[in-house]
């Protein structure tokens, strides 16, 4: 059976969160080690970095001089956001855009790390890495969720 | 025996004209982590696409591997290719030809 979504428009158009209290926990601590993370130079930054310019190394170089500074700002600012609004029961479609946002950069951190494709077998009960695969679907769910609710919000 | 040669010259003016007007092309290429409901959404979300263009979109770069999302100035190029970044899609950009 599907779990149900976390996420509820309320009638003033703010969004009502229904989670357990660790998982309100894993999302105040995840922004953290996400920055922690993004300060260092580990490779499995490298999807949140992506280049710009393919076969041109000159203006590549440019780019990243003038827009990797802006992103790594921007990716800090959205985690610190998700660090501090995770305990709140209701947030405003702004802050479940970043909520989204930023459990997506942690899925791309940790399908790095797990080397993920698209048609991986399903994991086993005794993968060392089982935890981090059921973190990494947990994200997923969150961002599934968090989509379908901001979705709503489109006139189209 | 013609006097004047129009081939050539009008290969010296869209010589030049390609040069400056050749637009930049963003594209998005496929991953196997970004979710399909999530590029939909991203694509919905910085460029204001109607769901059935951003839909068509993601299916082109999830089954053809990539897909044109941007065509234009070299400027306005990059900061689409920011924009997706930052939500950690794979965007790169390229002059087309």
């Amino acid at each position: 059976m599907r779990p149900r979504s976390p996420f509820k428009i309320n009638a003033d158009g703010s969004v009502k969160v229904t989670l357990a209290a660790w998982k309100r926990q894993l999302l105040t601590d995840l922004p953290s080690q996400l920055k922690e993370l993004m300060g260092s130079n580990s490779s499995s930054n490298r999807r949140l970095f992506p280049n710009a310019y393919v076969g041109d190394e000159e203006r590549e170089e440019e780019y990243q001089r003038y827009m990797r500074e802006e992103l790594l700002a921007s990716r800090m600012a959205a985690a610190t956001i998700l660090s501090e609004s995770a305990k709140k029961t209701q947030i405003t479609t702004d802050e479940l855009a970043t909520w989204v946002n930023v459990c997506n950069s942690i899925r791309l951190v940790l399908g790095t790390q797990l080397d993920v494709s698209e048609d991986d077998d399903p994991i086993e009960p005794d993968d060392p890495n089982l935890q981090t695969h059921q973190l990494y679907w947990w994200l997923g769910f969150m961002v599934e969720c968090g989509v379908q609710t901001l979705s709503k919000g489109f006139t189209s | 025996v013609p006097v004047v040669t129009p081939v050539r010259d009008s290969e010296v003016v869209s010589d030049t004209s390609t040069d400056i007007d050749r637009p930049w092309v963003v594209l998005v290429w496929n991953d196997p982590i970004n979710l399909m409901s999530y590029v939909t959404y991203v694509l919905q979300k910085v460029f204001g696409f109607a769901r059935e263009k951003a839909e068509i979109l993601m299916l082109d770069v999830h089954q053809k591997g990539r897909a044109a999302v941007f065509s234009g100035a070299r400027e306005k190029a990059e900061m689409h290719v920011f924009r997706l970044h930052e939500h950690g899609l794979w965007a790169t950009m390229q002059q087309d030809d």
